[in-house]
């Protein structure tokens, strides 16, 4: 386990129009924290993961993961090298069924083609069938058993958001990127999210970059804190010295 | 009421979900197989156009129903396959059996020449490009004499396979339905597998399918070849059938009739296919039919047929977005479990706590 140079970038800029998202921004993670990003809205947060998944494109910067720039990849590309993504607002496949929408998370690691596919024999069937061991792996974990074959349409606000962490954990990546989770979670809900996100860090070794707004959520679970404001980076620390830091509490309670 | 359990992981993708299912569609086939003797050569070549259809509708539905890019311009498709099929076995001599597949091959080269450049295009766009491509098919075809023999058309025989004649409907009815098996079993596979849920993701958010590492390019151009394949093996199917081919079987009408199958039929179900093939079938039996027992005025009018297309496409999307297949869905549902039916069973769940969209 090498903490240099896990995850690293630097210098990331993006306009939209005449609005500076991000102006250069960097943001170093090392292997195995948990490092929440956070600030007011507007801050740039999400606009910074949409950089790092490659949904949006920075005008400059870099983006090292493992050693290797992915600021010039496609956003399916930057899932085969271990990069797993939530949403703001919930992006999932709303008419299928929760299953379907986790086999799907499976899906960077297909080892088949059409014309097997088409056949549906040997290979093939091994695969989906390992595929399905896997998606009820996760959801044991995520405790989704009694909504396996709804559609995603007919289930609370909770669960799919459970479904979309499920989805991003089905892939085994190396890196996952959460964008607000907890938001939309009622107590009891943040509470589980608490314990899943040490237990995917201390037991799937799984590095995580966390956007969140729950302070009490950021103060238990996170080793790290970024603090955005207005497109750049205030504070960068654990997270009881970043909240004490002038510029932070200023940029929550103004002036 | 049934109970499910599982007991493993492949189970919910069996082709027969329960063994009573496996039941119905033995004896369906049993219908099938024994239906010629039963029947007139008339309904024996309605029949094969219906399985012709079928083929038609399991591609444009895997293109349009999975993964919602409309096609107004399968008819172009169709009529690659019918030309190519007509023009090997027939300037050529190659025997059927390999034309069918090169027919389903030259679908597909069509359909990655359309599928490439549509990427970009979505709904109304991609609808209204896919005309252009079925409307310079349809020009090529005119002009191109020296191949396609221009208005006058194309003879095409009835194939010969090793010892065996299809020469008449009712053994050619039966290429045609070992033709519809295997390409229904074909999109089940599909279906149930990486590809098929790539090509559904799509359909329902492309930003979500990219994050889970489906590659638009390939998947949205792999729906097209597909689709086109599918169109191409009909198109073959078709010429054989007809003895006769020319620009008039593939016109804009045609790629209509084929879009109003799929959603008369039930978009993203291989069931809807097949019951949409069914419906274009007899649907202009019956408007010939009606014409007696209309009033002049109306009987006689040239755009009867499409009128009542319209019609048709209008009534459904207003009363049964699910297409027929849906009816028949609420219908057995009713009968399951009566007599407890809830009449809001189907009614979809109103939700009101997405947060606004960025
Ligand atoms: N696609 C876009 N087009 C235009 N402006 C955008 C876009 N995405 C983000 N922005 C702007 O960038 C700024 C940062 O937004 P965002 O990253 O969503 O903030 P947050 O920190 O609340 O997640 C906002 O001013 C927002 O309006
Ligand atoms: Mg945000």
């Amino acid at each position: 386990m090498s903490d240099n140079g896990f995850f690293r970038a630097a210098g990331i800029s993006i306009q939209f129009g005449g609005i500076k998202a991000l102006e250069n921004v960097s943001l170093d993670v090392k292997q195995g924290e948990v490092h929440a990003i956070i600030g007011p809205n507007g801050a740039g947060k999400t606009t910074l993961l949409n950089c790092i998944s490659r949904q949006y494109k920075a005008d400059s910067g870099q983006v090292f993961f493992q050693g290797k720039n992915i600021l010039k990849l496609k956003p399916h590309q930057v899932v085969s090298r271990g990069i797993a993504r939530t949403f703001q607002n919930i992006e999932l496949f709303k008419n299928m069924t929760v299953m379907d929408n986790m086999l799907l998370g499976r899906h960077s690691q297909r080892a088949t083609g059409i014309f097997s596919d088409i056949l549906f024999y040997g290979k093939a069937r091994q695969q989906e069938s390992d595929f399905r061991l896997k998606v009820e792996e996760v959801i044991d974990f995520l405790d989704l058993q009694a909504y396996r074959n709804r559609i995603i349409n007919d289930v609370p606000y909770g669960v799919q958001k459970n479904v979309e962490l499920g989805r991003a954990l089905v892939m085994e990546p190396r890196l996952l990127l959460l964008d607000e989770p907890s938001s939309g979670l009622n107590m009891e809900e943040t509470q589980d999210l608490a314990f899943w996100i040490e237990d995917i860090r201390d037991d799937l070794g799984i590095t995580i970059i966390l956007v969140e707004h729950d302070m009490r959520l950021v103060m238990d679970s996170c080793d790290r804190v970024t603090a955005l404001d207005y497109g750049g980076v205030l504070a960068v620390g654990e997270p009881k010295e970043v909240v004490k830091n002038p510029d932070v509490v200023k940029a929550y309670l103004g002036e | 009421m049934r109970f499910e359990k599982r007991m493993h992981y492949l189970e919910d993708v069996q082709l027969f979900r329960y063994r009573s299912d496996m039941a119905w569609y033995i004896l369906l086939l049993l219908l099938l197989l024994a239906a010629p003797a039963a029947m007139g050569t008339y309904w024996v070549s309605l029949l094969i156009q219906i399985g012709i259809y079928i083929i038609v509708a399991l591609g444009l539905n895997l293109l349009s129903g999975y993964t919602g890019q409309v096609s107004l311009g399968h008819a172009a498709f169709f009529a690659v396959g019918a030309y190519t099929s007509a023009i090997l076995t027939g300037k050529y001599s190659i025997p059927f059996l390999l034309a069918l597949p090169a027919s389903g091959v030259a679908g597909a080269a069509a359909g990655l020449v359309v599928g490439l450049p549509a990427l970009r295009l979505k709904g109304l766009y991609l609808a209204i490009a896919t005309m252009g491509f079925g409307f310079i098919v349809e020009e090529i075809i005119v002009q191109w004499e020296s191949v396609t023999n221009s208005v006058n058309g194309l003879m095409v025989t009835r194939p010969v396979i090793g010892p065996i004649s299809f020469q008449s409907d009712k053994s050619y009815y039966y290429l045609v339905l070992a033709v519809v098996l295997i390409m229904v079993l074909a999109i089940k596979n599909i279906l149930r597998t990486p590809t098929g849920r790539a090509f559904i993701a799509i359909r329902d958010s492309e930003i979500a399918a990219e994050s889970m590492g489906v590659s638009l390019t390939v998947y949205k151009t792999a729906a097209f070849a597909i689709s086109a394949f599918y169109a191409g093996v009909a198109g073959s199917l078709f010429a054989h059938f007809m003895f006769f081919i020319g620009p008039e079987n593939f016109t804009i009408m045609e790629s209509i009739s084929f879009l109003v199958m799929i959603l008369v039929g039930g978009l993203g179900s291989v069931h809807g296919a097949v019951f949409g093939a069914v419906f274009i079938t007899f649907l202009p039996e019956a408007i010939s039919l009606s014409r007696g027992y209309l009033p002049a005025v109306i009987g006689e009018q040239a755009g009867l047929q499409s009128a009542v297309y319209g019609l048709v496409l209008l009534l459904f999307i207003r009363f049964e977005p699910l297409g027929l297949y849906g009816r028949w869905l609420k219908v057995k549902f009713y009968f399951e479990n009566f007599p407890f039916y809830k009449k809001d069973t189907f009614r979809r769940v109103r939700k009101f706590h997405r947060t606004v969209k960025q």
